[in-house]
């Protein structure tokens, strides 16, 4: 992906082209970890961070700024970014005892943060068709904040899932950041992957 | 310390040795005090050093076992005078650090050429040490234990703190067994076996522009691995240490700017403290011959006004931090196409309220919170459909990149809101820092970089 000017000079990228990836060929109505991650790595910013973005799980996307701070987004392939597709609640209650609403952090390290593993729900999404879908943290490390703007205004997540529409901001440990980074696959990479298996659905479904 | 007619056998041995049994000095006498009263071997060794200087202040440490023979002493004394009162002696007691110092100033500065005095930034270092007498307080770490704890810094376990912490404590039977009273005589006197001087470090302030947009303010160092040349501090202080040959040096000023940031207009102010400096005897002329050399050296930054400070000044620096207004220029991109009416709506903007979260390029090492900051006006020009120019006065701390791209909508309203567009910012210049300190040098302008000069991103 070719850096353009302002890309440059803010070294964010708002918006991820989908590069003719087709859609990943998931029937779940849970979000399918797939374990395939992209790491995009746009010009070292001129600002003080570059950003990394990698995407994880498939529908799921990490934006990973070189000094640890991680965003968790949707990526586009997911189910509920679909055309047809509304999505009329973000619920941040995940258990009968946890709301990532309810994340407090405090000083330069972020103390007393909901400590997240892969697996960890961040929230779950309510559709206009019926369908529900678990957004899950996929990396580990403390939840720094959550986007409460979602929970009145939930297009924001269709309208702008890698800007705006972010889901959560997670702090991974130190230790692990760099193994984080590496585990991650380029945007060409995870392109290749998606065409991959776009084929062998194609190919099973005959 | 003589008291005729009630000496005891005890203070007369103190008097018969040459070398004071006390203070293992010559001190008592002024025919023993020779060598201290005409300290030319100190007086050379400083000169020496290579310090520029126009006032001393000595100080002086003694070996920590003196303390045991002063104890020592003073029993004989307290003896001495059971008969009559038995606390006159103490307000006449003078201690061996006064007495030194008295001996050896009026000398001291003779050879040297200045005057003595307490406040005195350059210091002289005499540290004595008496090898003979070495182990006489050992025996007081056997009895207190707990005051000779050891700690990280000290080399030896016998500290003159923890001496006399065990000293205070020690009932005198105890200490006459175990040690002499009257302590021995010995042949040799203490030496003074390190001297070493140290001026107070020096503060030098000025203004500087930043030309490139690629230049940290301080030294960009990952794990070892420098990511970018050099730095504003580094262009500014090496040659300021070399100036004034000091062994090290503190950079601070008034805010900073990002790497990819210019700063035009007056500049930024700023203060570099130099660590023990030997060249101290500095006029203004030096000082201006250094500022010519700093921006001859480089054409990515340029200082102006520069002077010596005093340290109490540079609270003026700081106070412009938080207080005081900046004025910015910036070149924003629009997704969507801009018309007139949206320069309008910029230019009447006024006193814009923002929430700011910590925005997510900082968040690794600040903590969460959200800031509230004004936009106090804004003038906008367009440069095409897509690229507006900005001049924005705000109040300090606020976050300029995160009001022009909203930082993924976490400063609240940012300039894609107020334009229903998606904004980005392309570049972004300090045009003002509106700090009045330091106070503007007269010979400054035929020297200062043209601050119209184009950005220099790839050659510089």
């Amino acid at each position: 992906m070719r850096a353009t000017k302002w890309e440059l000079a803010h070294g964010h990228e708002l918006h991820e082209s989908a590069c003719g990836m087709s859609c990943a060929a998931s029937s779940d109505h849970e979000s399918h970890q797939g374990g395939a991650c992209r790491l995009h790595e746009s010009a070292p910013g001129t600002s003080c961070a570059s950003l990394h973005t990698v995407q994880l799980c498939m529908q799921h996307k990490l934006t990973h700024i070189c000094v640890r701070i991680c965003i968790v987004t949707l990526a586009e392939t997911h189910p509920a970014l679909q055309p047809g597709v509304e999505i009329q609640e973000v619920d941040f209650q995940i258990s009968a005892g946890c709301s990532r609403l309810h994340n407090r952090v405090s000083g330069k390290a972020k103390r007393g943060g909901q400590f997240l593993t892969e697996l960890a729900p961040l929230c779950r999404l309510r559709c206009s068709n019926g369908e529900q879908y678990s957004v899950y943290s996929c990396i580990r490390g403390k939840l720094v904040e959550v986007n409460e703007r979602l929970l009145h205004t939930p297009r924001l997540l269709q309208e702008k899932p890698c800007g705006e529409g972010y889901i959560a901001v997670v702090l991974p440990k130190l230790e692990e950041s760099k193994m984080i980074t590496q585990c991650l696959l380029s945007v060409e990479e995870y392109g290749q992957l998606m065409r991959h298996r776009a084929q062998e659905n194609t190919g099973t479904s005959g | 310390m003589v008291l005729p007619g009630v000496l005891g056998p005890g203070a007369a041995a103190l008097l018969a040795s040459s070398v004071c049994c006390r203070c293992t000095m010559r001190l008592c006498g002024l025919a023993n005090a020779e060598s201290y009263r005409r300290p030319v071997p100190l007086g050379n060794k400083v000169k020496k050093s290579g310090f520029e200087f126009g006032s001393v202040v000595v100080s002086v440490s003694f070996p920590a076992q003196l303390a045991v023979r002063e104890h020592a002493a003073c029993l004989i004394l307290e003896e001495a005078c059971r008969a009559e009162d038995p606390h006159s002696w103490k307000s006449d007691l003078v201690s061996l650090k006064e007495a030194y110092k008295w001996v050896v100033y009026e000398g001291l500065s003779e050879c040297l050429g200045v005057p003595v005095e307490g406040k005195s930034p350059f210091e002289v270092n005499v540290n004595f040490t008496h090898e003979e007498t070495k182990e006489e307080c050992h025996f007081l770490a056997s009895l207190f234990p707990g005051c000779f704890k050891p700690a990280k810094n000290k080399q030896s376990l016998f500290t003159r703190m923890a001496v006399s912490k065990a000293l205070a404590r020690i009932g005198e039977d105890q200490f006459r067994s175990n040690s002499s009273c009257p302590p021995k005589p010995m042949s040799m006197p203490c030496r003074a076996q390190k001297i070493s001087c140290s001026h107070g470090p020096i503060y030098v302030a000025g203004r500087y522009n930043k030309f490139s947009r690629s230049l940290p303010q301080t030294p960009w160092i990952i794990d070892g691995e420098r990511r970018m040349d050099s730095s504003v501090e580094e262009l500014i202080s090496e040659p300021l240490m070399q100036g004034f040959a000091a062994e090290g040096f503190n950079f601070s000023s008034s805010g900073r700017e990002d790497v990819d940031v210019r700063t035009l207009g007056q500049g930024r102010p700023f203060a570099v403290e130099l660590l023990n400096p030997r060249r101290t005897a500095t006029g203004s002329e030096m000082v201006h011959k250094l500022q010519l050399q700093i921006n001859g050296a480089s054409n990515k930054i340029g200082v102006r006004d520069l002077q010596v400070v005093t340290r109490d000044s540079l609270l003026f620096m700081k106070q412009g931090e938080e207080e005081k207004t900046k004025l910015y220029s910036a070149l924003v991109w629009s997704e969507r196409e801009l018309q007139l009416k949206d320069v309008e709506l910029l230019n009447s903007t006024k006193e814009l309220q923002l929430d700011q979260k910590t925005p997510l390029r900082v968040l690794h090492r600040r903590p969460l919170a959200v800031r509230p900051r004004v936009v106090h006006t804004i003038h906008a020009d367009l440069v095409d459909a897509h690229q507006l120019r900005l001049q924005l006065r705000t109040q300090a701390g606020t976050y300029i990149k995160e009001f022009v791209h909203g930082d993924f909508g976490r400063t609240q309203p940012n300039l894609g809101s107020l334009l229903n567009t998606c904004a980005d910012i392309l570049e972004l210049d300090v045009e003002s820092v509106d700090v009045n300190w330091p106070p503007p040098v007269n010979d400054t302008p035929a020297t200062e970089a043209n601050p119209q000069q184009n950005c220099l991103d790839e050659g510089v």
